[in-house]
């Protein structure tokens, strides 16, 4: 039968007698080693992750909460041709005899040749034909700064032109708007915020119109480059432009230097005899985009503070005597370190906000204590050099940004240090914070 | 067991000298599982050591009223499927052979030792010997087989009816060789 066979292979087969492999085990432990690194850095991070999260939670939720009032891409109003064609379709005629070169606007009866509406001539326009006001917007896009220019000059012969062109009755070359019959001149085209023409039969209008554009601005290279390169009418985007300009948010990307200076409370967890510092140096960030930078730099810290017998934590290896000390008053000299991760949680044009987390490490360049001792003078201990603490220190940070100029920005920065060991000599759990305002430098060109 | 479960404290802080211990202590009884999974010595100890790793990762999770030694061939041998399955070894092809009874007699085995033993398992091909390991040595059923190697029942029966076909014809010859000699 198969299950006498079963057990007796089971029992035989089970019949272990392998002696111990000492390779083996060196093989295990090399696996354990491996493991065992990636273990220890966990705790880290662990400590790490929420603090991140929480930061960036509320980054987010006031990023979203201001989304409404972020700047949206240029918008230009949908025609609303079926009452274009009505009172167009005359001015087809006129169109076609007065441009050269222009293909007989076939679709040109249910639709009107959307021409954006600049602002100075809107006005005018609007009052010849309320009907089509309500299409009418602003648009904006990358144009020329000539027509800019004509267009702010008033009614000046670019403008007029443009206005003019599509679907007019007038022909000639410089008429007030406001005597057009047809309303063409006011419709827009829609184009939505990826920059395409939504609707079919306006796509080829368009196209028409920036033919026609093209075919007067021939002599003029800057312009039917323009043109030609633009998927869609840029009229109303010339004025849009310069105002833009001041209003676009710098791409970051790259590295920026900065220098830092600040005021800094220095403390010990009893909160009795914390001290003011100063604190300043060099800061090098790189910026992966908008959002998200990393900084390193050096900063020279000038840290004295005092403490009661309790906050140091180097007394408990002290013998009598000195283990009566009530309060010790430090001064240290310290070389900060930092390594932050900064996440940039509001982006405005003319401000930005920062929320930055990272480690410090502390490199104590010089220590003296001044040990305040019942009944006996004064006792000094000084060192130089002695103690390094690598990414001991907790940074927490918030800054507001402000740009200078295109690459130069102001920031202040209230931050705040939290110590994840024993600092110096005196084993001290040291707070500080402080007020650090910085200046950067940076390469970061505009967004066009 | 009082001294097992003071090794498994060890273990749990991660103490090396304890991993040390519980890892001597149950190598032989490893070993005798990974052999029969593994094509030769060096993979059994690559697979002895992979489910050994897990064991003391997890080893904070083990319930010590229970056995250790089935907790710890479970992982072996769960190890050592996985091994043979990131080394493609074992692949399994849809079979519904019927499966008939081979009328094994147990007898001839006792003319062989345990090392010819164990390469006859290892003679067999990897799919094969995985089911009949996991049927005949671990006691699993062929639904928990199919369960847990992805196949069905009766590509689990059929694997395990040839395994021991092969088995027996191996057997019958080698004893039978070892008799007229």
């Amino acid at each position: 039968m198969s299950d006498a066979f079963d057990k007796k292979f089971r029992e035989r087969l089970s019949e272990e007698n392998f002696p111990f492999d000492p390779d083996a085990w060196k093989k295990m432990e090399k696996k354990l080693d491996a493991l065992d690194n990636d273990t220890n850095r966990k705790p880290f991070w662990w400590w790490l992750a929420p603090l991140v999260l929480i930061l960036l939670g509320t980054g987010a939720f006031i990023w979203l909460r201001n989304s409404t009032t972020t700047t949206t891409s240029p918008v230009v109003e949908t025609a609303k041709t079926t009452e274009q064609a009505s009172t167009t379709s005359p001015a087809d005629s006129a169109l076609t005899s007065k441009e050269k070169g222009v293909a007989p606007n076939d679709d040109n009866s249910p639709v009107t040749p959307p021409v954006a509406k600049t602002p100075s001539t809107s006005a005018a326009a609007t009052t010849g034909v309320p009907k089509q006001n309500n299409n009418v917007t602003t648009t904006d896009a990358p144009a020329n700064k000539n027509k800019q220019n004509n267009q702010n000059a008033g009614k000046g012969f670019s403008a007029d032109r443009l206005v003019n062109k599509p679907g007019t009755k007038n022909t000639s070359p410089v008429t007030d708007p406001s005597q057009q019959p047809s309303p063409a001149g006011i419709t827009g085209t829609d184009v939505s915020n990826t920059s395409k023409p939504v609707d079919n039969t306006s796509g080829s209008e368009e196209n028409e119109v920036l033919r026609l554009l093209n075919t007067h601005y021939f002599t003029n290279p800057a312009v039917s480059d323009k043109l030609n390169r633009s998927g869609h009418l840029p009229i109303k985007e010339i004025t849009e432009k310069t105002e833009k300009k001041k209003n676009t948010v710098p791409n970051r990307k790259g590295f920026s230097v900065g220098l830092m200076l600040g005021p800094v409370f220095n403390v010990a967890p009893s909160l009795e005899y914390g001290k003011f510092g100063l604190d300043g140096g060099l800061l090098v960030n790189y910026n992966l985009n908008n959002r998200w930078s990393f900084t390193t730099g050096a900063i020279y810290s000038d840290k004295p503070y005092g403490g009661t017998r309790k906050d140091y934590g180097v007394v408990k290896t002290w013998s009598y005597p000195m283990n009566t000390v009530k309060r010790i008053d430090a001064n240290c000299k310290v070389l900060d370190v930092p390594i932050n991760i900064n996440y940039t949680f509001m982006d405005r044009p003319k401000y930005n906000l920062t929320a930055t987390v990272g480690l410090s490490s502390y490199f104590m360049l010089r220590e003296k204590y001044t040990y305040k001792i019942d009944y006996m003078p004064d006792w000094e201990k000084s060192l130089s050099n002695e103690n390094q603490h690598y990414l001991s220190v907790l940074n927490l940070a918030f800054t507001y940004q402000l740009p200078l100029n295109s690459h130069m920005s102001l920031g202040i920065q209230p931050f705040a240090k939290i110590p994840l060991g024993d600092i110096g000599y005196g084993q001290v759990k040291l707070y500080s914070t402080g007020v650090a305002v910085q200046l950067n430098f940076n390469q970061f060109r505009r967004r066009q | 067991m009082h001294e097992l479960n003071d090794i498994i404290e060890g273990c749990r802080s991660l103490n090396r000298n304890s991993q040390e211990l519980l890892y001597r202590q149950f190598y032989g009884y490893a070993m005798s599982i990974a052999l029969r999974y593994a094509q030769n010595k060096e993979e059994a100890i690559e697979i002895l050591n992979d489910g050994f790793l897990k064991i003391f990762q997890h080893i904070s999770e083990f319930d010590t009223t229970r056995p250790f030694k089935s907790w710890l061939a479970k992982i072996v041998v769960n190890t050592a499927i996985d091994h043979l399955r990131s080394k493609k070894r074992i692949s399994f092809t849809e079979d519904i052979t019927q499966v008939y009874d081979l009328g094994m007699d147990d007898k001839a085995m006792d003319k062989l030792s345990y090392d010819e033993l164990l390469l006859l398992v290892q003679s067999l091909p990897p799919a094969y010997r995985t089911v009949f390991n996991l049927y005949v040595m671990e006691g699993y059923q062929h639904q928990e087989i199919a369960e847990q190697l992805g196949i069905s029942e009766g590509t689990s029966k059929s694997n395990l009816f040839k395994a021991k076909k092969i088995l027996k014809e191996k057997i019958e010859k080698a004893t039978s060789y070892n008799t007229v000699r």
